[in-house]
């Protein structure tokens, strides 16, 4: 078979999947950037990873989502240049109706905890009991009380990402829509907050759409708009015009 | 570019991915080189040249409910992690394979069972991988240390020579293995640490056979498949044995020759441990036959907990005159608390002639009781519930195969068949069934079985392979001879044509 023939093989259905693969994919190709989390299916709710110097240190024993906080779909770390850790909290839905603006705090208490609730204990609070050479693969027991629970003792920065299915290019597409509901979004929403809508080639290429909300770190967004593939809802709803 | 395409699905896209990048970064093990990713960064397209020219293409296609159903592929109910298939004319699965990150805690473990059964019954190569040992974590401090359940392994072997196709268990790498080795809760001569590299030479080999290239890699990790999971179960239930003619300590080198001899298909006599002795593994330990005294326990509210298992349920804290009571309850004579000591009464009801007439179980599995005394048996069940007269059908078994399972949970959509019994059914089914007896009784005793349990089952039982469901009753239905509900106390007999 032509290897042409074969990449035509696509699925009928694009699923959350497809929506947290593409945004995995594009904090993995970025330098600054580390995937700590994967919420199930796509990873184990039990395992947080964090990087930090030459190690990565692993977490276990986190907890499940329910009532006031919620796991991320996915966490990603960044160190700042002062030395401030930033956690990018993501959640991925198949529909932008499914954001609800208390999203952001209900995932930072999974981390952090939630004072009126005692079984709600941030999974921050949970010491690491390993840690592995970046290039390694074999994980050294840690040893020192204070490298066990340096997540803990240091402060963090939040900030939130709100990610969903936008469909397929072949089909019509109101991209402006799109682009004008998350910028609604993003200016009632005083926290660090961006809003992506993803498009998918016929092949599943993903393509993006976004907005920032007020409060999101300036370089954070720079470095995002440089990074992500864009689209362009003017070009794309024109083009689909003249097909209609 | 012309390749020889072969599809890659799975429980979700990030399965896929990391399966393809195991085979990626382990290439160099097997004999084939990756070339390139010919497709896109979700969904790509992996080219590996064999070292006689032909290249394959490894297509992702995702999770398998991103397709239409009657172009997915499946090996059965059950999805597991991987399917790989072929592209021919036809698609066919060639290959498949689940992946633990962790040891499941208790029950949830039976619940993946299925996969490994459902495989090996298609006859379809599969690899169960699962850490050497794990930790259980609880408000982030350490609990315990926890080993794979042997019983799969054991099962594994059964499905091998059963169906003589590979069906194996890699053991991966865990964080916690010293410790957990210092406490004696990780098998401490299996080889882990080469685990991936074993493992993507294995697939690779499944896959050059697919494709009609000879290869002799598959039989060398089988081998070594076999051998870690002999050593492991051996690291837990001593001086075993699993082939009638071999103890597994005597070489080990020629149970794992009669396991690759099932495997080719080039032998004939089935020499897996059969109903012999079963009442000697008092003495003479053997796997599937190491007997103890039946003790599972259970805490749900029911006639089950409350009249049945405290007259079958052994208790070795008992005291002398208790546990005089309990052996003379199953008509064992000739015990006297006043003459015996305590170990003095034990040795005696051992004892194969008086042993096998209290409930026994097998020591690494006390889900299931064997039963042998099925007229004190019956007796037992009709005292506790208000059954119809088929129930003296029991009285005239020579053996009856005893399985109690809650059934139903409450689940957050409500009553739900419970996964980890369905899977534990299945494993009873494989492991137990015909080889202790040809008779399965099962108790329901969950207080949430609906009322109309007796017609789903019948269903169940009545539904042709072409549309089979996916539920408890089904397996309910291939497996037992006799269930009661608990709740309801009624008792249906399946008409097993058999």
């Amino acid at each position: 078979m032509k290897i042409e023939e074969l990449n035509e093989i696509v699925p009928t259905n694009i699923s959350e999947d497809y929506i947290i693969s593409a945004i995995r994919n594009l904090f993995i190709g970025m330098d600054d950037w580390f995937v700590s989390y994967c919420n199930p299916p796509s990873g184990s709710w039990k395992k947080i990873l964090l990087k930090k110097d030459d190690y990565i240190y692993r977490q276990v024993g986190a907890k499940r989502g329910v009532r006031n906080y919620k796991r991320p779909d996915i966490g990603v770390q960044c160190w700042g240049e002062e030395g401030r850790l930033t956690l990018l909290l993501i959640e991925a839905k198949l529909q932008r109706n499914d954001w609800d603006d208390q999203l952001p705090k209900k995932l930072q208490r999974y981390y952090e905890g939630f004072e009126n609730d005692y079984s709600s204990y941030g999974v921050r609070g949970n010491p690491f009991r390993f840690k592995r050479k970046l290039e390694e693969k074999e994980w050294e027991t840690i040893e020192s009380e204070e490298e066990r629970i340096w997540f803990q003792s240091i402060d963090v920065n939040y900030i939130f990402g709100f990610v969903y299915k936008i469909g397929l290019e072949t089909d019509y597409l109101d991209l402006s829509n799109h682009k004008e509901w998350m910028s609604d979004q993003a200016k009632k929403i005083d926290e660090p907050v961006f809003f992506m809508g993803l498009v998918f080639t016929e092949k599943l290429k993903p393509k993006f759409l976004f907005a920032f909300s007020e409060d999101f770190p300036e370089e954070k967004k720079s470095k995002f708009e440089d990074e992500f593939p864009t689209i362009d809802p003017s070009v794309y709803q024109s083009s689909f015009k003249d097909d209609f | 570019m012309e390749v020889t395409p072969l599809l890659v699905y799975g429980d979700n896209l990030e399965e896929c991915h990391k399966f393809c990048e195991l085979l990626i970064d382990n290439a160099g093990s097997s004999e084939f080189t990756f070339l390139s990713n010919e497709g896109t960064s979700t969904l790509p397209t992996y080219v590996f040249e064999h070292k006689n020219s032909l290249k394959i293409g490894l297509r992702i296609c995702g999770r398998y409910k991103d397709w239409e159903q009657n172009s997915r592929p499946s090996i059965g109910h059950e999805a597991p992690d991987i399917i790989v298939t072929k592209l021919n004319e036809k698609e066919q699965e060639i290959f498949s394979t689940e992946f633990n990150e962790a040891i499941s805690a208790g029950n949830n473990a039976w619940q993946r069972y299925p996969r490994v059964s459902q495989a090996a019954r298609k006859k379809i190569p599969f690899v169960y991988t699962v850490p050497i040992t794990d930790a259980e974590i609880y408000d982030g401090e350490l609990r315990s240390f926890r080993h794979p359940n042997i019983i799969f392994q054991i099962a594994q072997l059964i499905l091998m020579a059963e169906e003589s196709t590979p069906s194996l268990t890699f053991y991966t790498d865990s964080p916690w293995y010293n410790q957990a080795l210092n406490k004696g809760k990780a098998a401490s001569n299996v080889f882990f640490t080469d685990w991936p590299q074993k493992y993507s030479r294995f697939v690779f080999s499944i896959i050059s056979k697919s494709i009609g290239i000879k290869t002799h890699i598959s039989e060398e990790i089988i081998r070594y498949g076999l051998r870690n999971m002999l050593l492991s179960i051996n690291e837990f239930i001593s001086d075993f044995k699993i082939l009638e003619d071999h103890s597994f300590h005597e070489n080990i080198d020629d149970t794992i020759n009669v396991f690759i001899d099932y495997i080719n298909n080039n032998i004939e006599k089935n020499r897996l441990y059969d109903e012999i002795d079963f009442l000697n593994g008092f003495k003479k330990e053997t796997v599937i036959k190491k007997a103890c005294f039946y003790n599972k326990t259970s805490s749900t509210s029911s006639k089950f907990k409350d009249e049945i298992q405290p007259k079958i349920k052994y208790k070795k804290s008992r005291n002398k005159k208790e546990f005089e009571n309990f052996a003379r309850f199953w008509g064992i004579e000739g015990i006297d608390g006043d003459e015996m000591t305590k170990k003095e009464m034990l040795s005696f009801i051992k004892e194969p002639e008086n042993a096998q007439k209290i409930p026994l179980s097998y020591c690494k599995n006390n889900m299931v009781g064997f039963i042998y005394n099925t007229s004190k048996f019956t007796n037992i069940l009709k005292d506790a519930y208000a059954l119809n007269e088929e129930i003296d059908e029991l009285n005239d078994l020579e053996s009856l195969l005893f399985l109690p399972i809650a059934g139903y949970v409450q689940d957050t959509g409500g009553p739900a068949f419970s996964r980890p019994d369905k899977g534990l059914v299945r494993l009873i089914n494989d492991v137990f069934y015909e080889r202790i007896s040809d008779n399965a009784l099962v108790i329901l005793y969950s207080e949430l079985i609906p009322s109309d349990w007796k017609q789903k089952l019948s269903s169940a039982f009545n539904e042709t392979d072409e549309y089979p469901t996916n539920n408890l009753f089904r397996e309910l239905s291939l497996f037992s001879d006799y269930v009661i509900s608990d709740k309801h106390e009624e008792l249906m007999v399946i008409e097993n044509e058999d």
